[in-house]
């Protein structure tokens, strides 16, 4: 690892999408109207541009560091680009990209400027969790990202999303304060708050506090990452925000809280400590509960979004699970995991956003025969579908090859039943939609709610809305790409062999 | 060079150019002006067909030089990497012959198919053609993984092809058990990577755990087990072969099942053959297995023939007859597992089988579809007096229902010889190593069962196409057409062929054998000798005439008419198990239901008692009193028909109780619309009066800190709840007011609207705060813990 290197592109990351939030929110009244989406797009493609460009340098092996304001007399806030924070901070704002273009086409009302502000807004709050280099930082950040979210939940503002956003904002702001307590103890057991591979917390520290440190942290950033008996919100959430909401909701924001846990477990604690504390079991078994009692669940739901928000529940599972286990594998496989979910839900709730954009609802039988009117769409769904069950060559498979060989290797077999039990569920609650939207009948159902042909000339309203299925089809093609070429350098895989390898002390 | 180089792609080409030329049809296809004409598509598919068959031949005589041909794409985990040796190219070249047969034959079934269910069943074909070859040649598990998993998806679509009710469901099944083998072999393919291990033609090191082993050993056999349609995991197949198109039932029961047993003839051939000296004896090798893998045969081909006796569609007769020769196909790879070094003539005999099953099995159902296509039904029932009519046809099944009866000078002769051997020497070598393991019932049901395949397929033959027709055929049957004719006698051609020049074969299988140190010589010999010994050829013939009468007396006496007993099948058993689980939680579910309503019951008498009880105590305090009390006493007493609140409504209303003596004001909130709920003396007053009455000091001082912890987060709720609600509600009315949607009135009830909404919620945020309330209550015990 070479030596730190000073340097302020990491606050570009944030500028940018901050100057998007302020375009959004007030444009000056002499410029040019037209110009407003072009330069929003372009915020958001530049942050984008920027965190890629970060890759070399990462590869290489240095570390870009900024120092940015002290906020208190013990941290400051500081940026550190480190390969999971690349990684996390790509991801993020590649989808974020694409979610911007799908929101132009599918995003209407009056209340455009306060959603696409909070979205510019929650971009820079995910840049400052991906490149936060200690605690309070990303305490920060991570908090911004949270409450932002709930504009987003909102959006729609029906009595089911205000609930939605109402419980949602319940859970969170308990979730960060347990992380806040988290960050507290940490300081005052450990006296600092940097992240420092293999951890900042004394040994010799007294149990009981590492206990209750640990506890804080793990239910904290549980809430977000839907540890199970926390995941109350995602299921309300996901289906009252808007679709492009929903797709950035489910592939970064409930990974915020794995990529937190990432953090913690590897960053604060370390794995020594961990292992000594013996705690990671129990996270492990809450996560494979998480992982097949949510998939169960999403085979019960009716309500499309709903299906894959515990399907998101599911797979975020499998992340949890894997950090629990402690190896190097099983941690790049949970890195890995993390992206190409996010690739693939994102593509999914694209899919569901423009399934009923064209159908007017979100139920099952409505989707019935929807792929002779939608097929770019419909054959997008199909191929997700079909990465998310680990069907290689897609990049389901490669994550879930890694989490598999990293349970091996970290000698838990059990867990590779639950990783195949998630994946044989996945197929039970996915497949299905893929079959429906491929049958011939149209059921009565969809018939006395919208006429066929008025259907018909909304589904083909969505082929032809570019906004809408361009990004759909790009995510879906990721899960191509990362999965053929999963072993190319400087892709998902490559960065999170090498930030495993910073965790564990390797070179 | 140049050629050494083609060489080295040769194998890269063979899976690429029936995945190119489906790329090519489909996106042809997209183009309204370049769309291909139908008859074209079918040649083009049957051409790719044959053009690999024909790659495989040219790079045949490398693979008999060197053992093998590798190749390898950078791609997923590294690199994926292909391998051409003896095994594969004779299932490769099967696989092609088959193929290209099928499509022919395709051309003239579809006939009538409207355009673009005929093209999915062109892709589909090539993809899964791809996939085939895949798994055929690949050198590492996960690449076997790839194209095993593509072949079970994918082959979905042939299933499912005509979408009636009936292939959906054999659909449903074939997938749900397709997925779940996959899985198994990905565990188990997961396991032989954990162990160090990962080439489809090397063994597992030595060293590697035996517990580990034996996972993977169970996974991967297991997951191969229901591809290949081995007994228990076989129920798919019979569903699936009669609902998919017939061209597409020949490939899959011809080739694609094959599959399976490819795997499983990899993991007892190569993946747990250990070398004798370096292994211990704890550790589970190929010999075990082995001897599990020939009982599992033995107890599939004796099922799948007794089920086969008793279908009447001839489809289905043909899948259950097709799981029987699967069993035929494991017994010899069982057999030869189990005999070592010397199991060299059992690997031949069931790769024969493998080859000579997707011949006649191909043909026989190719010769169905065209029956089907003239007489428009498969029941065995209706049909029959067929043979004049379509003589063709007839010949043709009758061809490859004598080869695959074991009729001498056939290739079913040939191979069911040869795993008899196998058998026989498997029976001395356990009777020499004096654990005699049954195996001389193992070699007395192969012959039971080559009787009733010979009966079963007699029977196929004689119902349809002999005696005379049972009903009137709608419209008259006719001759197949000329595509469907040369298709099955290119097929019935290979079966005769391999039926009286076996030695063709025998090149490539002792490459296959020379790939596993194992001595060719006596396999050599058998094949190139005078047909079969005196033995085998009575046996065989003997076998044919038993089955020939038992056929005419189950059909004289009527034995064919009774159905088997229903709880002989699985799925029987597992509509059963979910029956009685099904059943199960219903019961559990009223059993609680019952219970809740109980304590509900329960409940409500106590209710009642308390609230006469209170009513006697105000009356006597009232009368001692003077009746001045009435008034104040009145909120305490519930209302006569309002329902029993739930808990957490009382607990909230003992809350705001608290609250308003507290604070001084009434207890009902300024928001609340509804009139006052009726209050109830909390039990917590009771505490108080207590306190009161024996001045204990420390209740006092819990119930002041209850009271105050209650205030702080009651007003911490109310504060969050009052802003919550002007945020929302004037954002909602800026939004509504502002485009002219509402009028003054329905501004008002929108207002209403939305505060009861919020009410509803803060329940939730009420709860939550106390948590939050709690843990920091938590954290600062545990920051006095830590500080110094």
């Amino acid at each position: 690892m070479n030596e730190p290197i000073v340097s302020w592109w990491p606050l570009a990351t944030l500028v940018l999408p901050l100057l998007g939030a302020v375009a959004c929110l007030g444009w000056p009244a002499g410029a040019a109207p037209g110009w407003r989406r072009p330069f929003i797009l372009a915020c958001g493609a530049l942050t984008a541009l920027v965190t890629f460009a970060f890759l070399p340098g990462v590869l290489r092996g240095d570390t870009l560091t900024l120092r940015l304001l002290q906020l208190t007399p013990q941290a400051w806030i500081e940026f550190r680009v480190d390969p999971a924070g690349v990684m996390y901070a790509a991801t993020a704002a590649m989808l974020w990209f694409l979610a911007l273009i799908y929101a132009f086409g599918y995003l209407h009302g009056p209340n455009l400027p306060r959603v696409f502000g909070a979205l510019m807004a929650c971009l820079a709050a995910a840049m400052g969790v991906a490149f936060a280099a200690n605690l309070l930082s990303f305490f920060v950040f991570y908090e911004l990202l949270s409450v932002l979210t709930y504009v987003l939940v909102v959006h729609e503002e029906t009595p089911a999303a205000l609930a939605a956003g109402l419980k949602y904002l319940g859970y969170v702001l308990v979730g960060g304060s347990l992380v806040l307590c988290g960050v507290l103890l940490t300081f005052a057991i450990g006296g600092d708050l940097t992240f420092v591979a293999g951890g900042v917390l004394p040994a010799d520290a007294a149990l009981v506090s590492l206990l209750i440190t640990f506890a804080c942290f793990a239910l904290g950033f549980g809430v977000k990452a839907a540890l199970m008996p926390l995941h109350g919100w995602v299921a309300d959430a996901h289906p009252a925000a808007p679709a492009p909401c929903s797709a950035l909701l489910s592939g970064v924001m409930v990974a915020a809280g794995s990529f937190g846990l990432v953090r913690v477990t590897f960053e604060v604690f370390g794995v020594q400590l961990l292992r000594d504390l013996g705690v990671m079991p129990w996270l492990g078994g809450l996560a494979s509960v998480t992982v097949v009692l949510a998939a169960v669940l999403a085979l019960g739901q009716d309500d499309l979004k709903r299906r894959l928000a515990y399907s998101t529940i599911s797979q975020m599972g499998y992340v949890t699970l894997a950090l629990s286990l402690l190896g190097p594998i099983a941690t790049m496989g949970a890195l890995v995991h993390i992206v190409h979910h996010a690739f693939m839900k994102g593509a999914l709730f694209f899919c569901a956003g423009s399934f009923a954009y064209a159908t007017g609802r979100r139920t099952m039988a409505s989707l019935v025969g929807l792929a002779r009117r939608t097929p770019v769409t419909s054959a997008s769904f199909v191929l997700v579908t079909i990465g998310m069950v680990g069907i290689p060559p897609l990049s389901g498979f490669v994550s879930k090859w890694h989490l598999g060989l990293g349970m091996l290797e970290s000698n838990a077999p059990y867990t590779l039943v639950v990783l195949l039990m998630g994946a044989l569920l996945a197929a039970g609650y996915l497949l299905p939609v893929a079959i429906a939207l491929y049958s011939d009948e149209p059921e009565p159902a969809r018939q006395e709610g919208a006429s066929e042909a008025d259907v018909a000339e909304r589904a083909n309203a969505v082929e032809h809305r570019k906004s809408l299925f361009i990004p759909t089809a790009v995510a879906a093609s990721m899960t191509i790409v990362l999965g053929l070429a999963a072993s190319v350098g400087g892709l998902p895989t490559d960065v999170a062999r090498l930030a495993a390898e910073r965790f564990f002390g390797g070179g | 060079m140049a050629d050494e180089a083609l060489r080295h792609a040769g194998p890269l080409l063979l899976v690429t150019l029936p995945l190119l030329v489906a790329a090519a049809l489909a996106g042809l296809a997209l183009v309204p002006r370049l769309r291909l004409p139908e008859a074209v598509r079918h040649g083009v598919v049957a051409a790719t067909a044959l053009a690999t068959g024909i790659g495989v031949l040219a790079l045949v005589p490398s693979v008999l030089a060197s053992g093998s041909v590798e190749a390898s794409v950078p791609a997923l985990l590294g690199e994926l990497r292909y391998r051409l040796d003896g095994v594969s190219a004779l299932l490769a070249i099967l696989a092609s012959l088959v193929w290209c047969c099928s499509s022919l034959h395709a051309a003239a079934y579809f006939r009538g198919e409207p355009a673009p269910r005929a093209l999915l069943y062109h892709v589909t074909s090539l993809v899964l053609f791809a996939a085939m070859l895949t798994v055929l040649i690949a050198d590492d598990l996960v690449t076997l993984y790839l194209g095993f998993e593509w072949l079970g998806l994918v082959a979905y679509l042939f299933v499912v092809h005509t979408w009636s009710p009936a292939a959906l469901a054999a659909g449903r099944k074939f997938l749900v058990l397709t997925l779940l083998g996959g899985f198994s072999v990905l565990a188990g393919v997961l396991l032989v990577y954990a162990m160090g291990g990962g080439d489809v033609a090397a063994g597992l090191p030595p060293e590697a755990d035996g517990g580990l082993r034996l996972a993977a050993a169970v996974c991967l056999l297991l997951g191969f087990g229901v591809k290949a349609g081995a007994l228990g995991l076989h129920t798919w197949l019979p569903d699936a072969h009669s609902a998919a198109p017939a061209p597409a039932s020949a490939l899959l029961s011809g080739v694609m099942i094959k599959a399976g047993a490819y795997g499983i003839v990899r993991v007892l051939g190569n993946l747990f053959r250990t070398d004798v000296e370096a292994a211990s004896a704890v550790l589970l090798q190929a010999e075990t297995l082995g001897l599990v893998v020939l009982w599992w045969g033995i107890a599939t081909m004796l099922a799948g023939v007794v089920m086969a006796l008793w279908q009447h569609q001839a489809k289905r007769l043909l899948a259950y007859s097709s799981v029987s020769q699967m069993g035929f196909i494991l017994a010899g790879v069982g057999a030869a597992a189990y005999l070592g070094d010397r199991g060299g003539i059992g690997w031949a005999g069931s790769l024969l089988h493998v080859v000579n099953h997707g011949l006649f099995k191909a043909l026989l159902f190719l010769g169905i579809g065209a029956v089907i296509v003239a007489a428009g039904s498969g029941d065995m029932r209706q049909l029959g007096g067929l043979a004049r009519r379509m003589p063709w046809t007839f010949a043709f099944v009758l061809v490859g229902v004598a080869g695959i009866a074991g009729l001498p000078l056939l290739n079913g002769f040939v191979s069911k010889s040869v795993i008899h051997h196998a058998l026989e020497y498997a029976m001395g070598q356990a009777q020499a190593g004096a654990q005699p393991h049954g195996l001389v019932l193992a070699e007395r049901l192969f012959t039971l069962t080559t009787v009733g395949t010979a009966a079963a397929l007699v029977k196929l033959l004689a119902l349809t196409f002999l005696g005379s027709p049972r009903t009137s055929y709608e419209r008259t049957p006719l001759e197949a057409p000329l595509a469907m004719r040369a298709a099955m006698a290119v097929l019935a051609a290979a079966v005769v062929l391999l039926g009286l020049r076996p030695q063709v074969t025998a090149p490539l299988l002792r490459t296959a054998l020379d790939g596993w140190g194992l001595p060719s010589g006596e396999v050599t010999a058998w094949l190139s000798g005078p047909i079969g010994h005196a033995g085998d050829l009575s046996a065989a013939l003997g076998a044919l005439a038993v089955g020939t009468v038992v056929h005419l007396i189950a059909a004289r006496t009527g034995l064919y008419a009774r159905a088997l007993p229903a709880w002989l099948s699985l799925d029987w058993l597992v509509a059963a198990l979910y029956r009685v689980s099904h059943d199960g939680v219903v019961a559990l579910r009223d059993a609680l239901g019952a219970a809740r309503a109980r304590r509900a019951a329960r409940r409500e008498r106590a209710e009642r008692a308390r609230a006469a009880r209170r009513e006697r105590r105000a009356r006597r305090r009232a009368a001692s009193a003077g009746g001045a009390a009435t008034g104040a006493l009145g909120r305490d007493a519930p209302a006569p028909d309002e329902p029993a609140p739930a808990v957490h409504q009382r607990i909230l209303q003992d809350v705001r109780y608290h609250l308003g003596t507290l604070l001084g004001t009434p207890g009902r909130r300024a928001s609340d619309a509804r009139p006052p709920a009726p209050r109830r003396r909390p039990s917590v007053l009771g505490l108080v009066a207590a306190a009161r009455r024996g001045r204990r000091r420390s209740v006092v001082w819990w119930l002041r800190l209850e009271r105050a912890s209650i205030a702080a987060s009651r007003s911490l709720v109310r504060a969050v709840q009052r802003a919550a609600a002007r945020l929302d509600a004037s954002w909602r009315l800026a939004r509504e007011v502002g485009v002219g949607r509402i009028d003054e009135d329905e501004r008002e009830q929108l207002v209403l609207e939305t505060r009861s909404r919020i009410e509803r919620h803060n329940r939730d945020v009420g709860l939550s705060m106390a948590v939050l309330v709690a843990v920091w209550l938590l954290v600062l015990a545990s920051l006095s813990l830590v500080a110094p």
